[in-house]
């Protein structure tokens, strides 16, 4: 099946701003981080069809997982 | 009932005289004083709040130049609180500015109860954490906001909501150890916090409603994140 991906700021580089993404049946939101090849601690927001979600939670297709870094300075 | 000064002038419009007379009344927290918090307390103090407590124990050192307003060649050297109760004085000595140059964990959390709006400008995660639960402590809403090069974030957080410890969990720190923070980038995500903020104060974001903003200068790319 296919996930929609979504890549925001620095999560960008090197890979894609957006694409489909194929993924096996069942697939879990942190398979898919490992997939992408991003390191967990890079993430700081994680969001399923708008919606923030667990590491575990599992993928349906054509679901929308939108990632974003996170920002601290001031 | 006296008119309202003409420094407000062309605020009205934008505010009600009413909106204008209840922002006069208002009292505000900015913790933090550089890239944020510089843009902000000059915002607020041009907006009409009425108290303004500004909170940093740092002084102005040469990497703030590229960024921080009220950081001039002039004022290296100096507390950043004194700095910002100089530059209110100059732009509108109406409005009461109380320079804390401490720490923010050395203000009791019966000086937050008394506030109506706190803004994080802190540069560190830690710090901004632990200015979110004194805040949910005190009852008082807090606006958020980060940054780290042309990317920012910008949010509101009533008691209640832990929206930094969702963001952030454990981590000491985000893209800006990378990135660096250019002129341009605080200006944007201080600006939009103090019209969180004056939203707040104006009851036009209602109690509990907490949102949070991610903005992209490098792609022109603005997201609501529904947190």
């Amino acid at each position: 099946m296919d996930v929609e991906v979504r890549l925001f700021a620095t999560l960008r580089r090197g890979r894609f701003d957006r694409r489909p993404q194929p993924v096996a049946d069942g697939c879990r939101l942190e398979e898919l981080i490992r997939q992408l090849a991003i390191d967990p601690k890079e993430i700081a927001i994680r969001l399923v069809n708008g919606r923030e979600a667990e590491i575990d939670h599992v993928l349906q297709p054509g679901d929308v997982v939108s990632l974003f870094p996170a920002v601290g300075g001031g | 009932m006296d008119a309202l000064p003409d420094r407000y002038r062309r605020n009205l419009g934008t505010f009600t005289e009413a909106g204008q007379r209840q922002l006069l009344t208002c009292r505000a927290l900015v913790v933090g004083l550089g890239g944020l918090g510089g843009h902000m307390v000059e915002q607020l103090a041009r907006a009409g709040v009425g108290t303004i407590h500004g909170c940093d124990p740092d002084v102005f050192t040469a990497d703030n130049l590229n960024r921080q307003l009220l950081c001039t060649v002039a004022n290296l050297g100096q507390s950043k609180a004194e700095a910002a109760r100089q530059r209110l004085q100059q732009i509108n000595p109406e409005v009461k500015f109380i320079a804390h140059a401490t720490r923010f964990q050395e203000l009791p959390v019966e000086f937050f109860s008394e506030l109506q709006v706190v803004f994080d400008c802190l540069d560190t995660v830690p710090g901004r954490i632990e200015l979110e639960q004194k805040c949910e402590r005190a009852g008082v809403p807090l606006v958020h906001g980060a940054i780290g090069g042309w990317y920012g974030q910008v949010g509101v957080a009533w008691p209640g909501a832990r929206l930094l410890e969702r963001i952030y969990r454990s981590r000491p720190a985000g893209i800006e150890q990378q990135l660096g923070n250019p002129p341009f980038t605080p200006a944007v995500a201080a600006s939009m916090m103090v019209a969180k903020g004056v939203l707040v104060l104006l009851g036009k974001i209602a109690p509990g409603e907490s949102r949070l903003q991610f903005f992209d200068l490098l792609h022109d790319d603005w997201q609501n994140l529904p947190l």
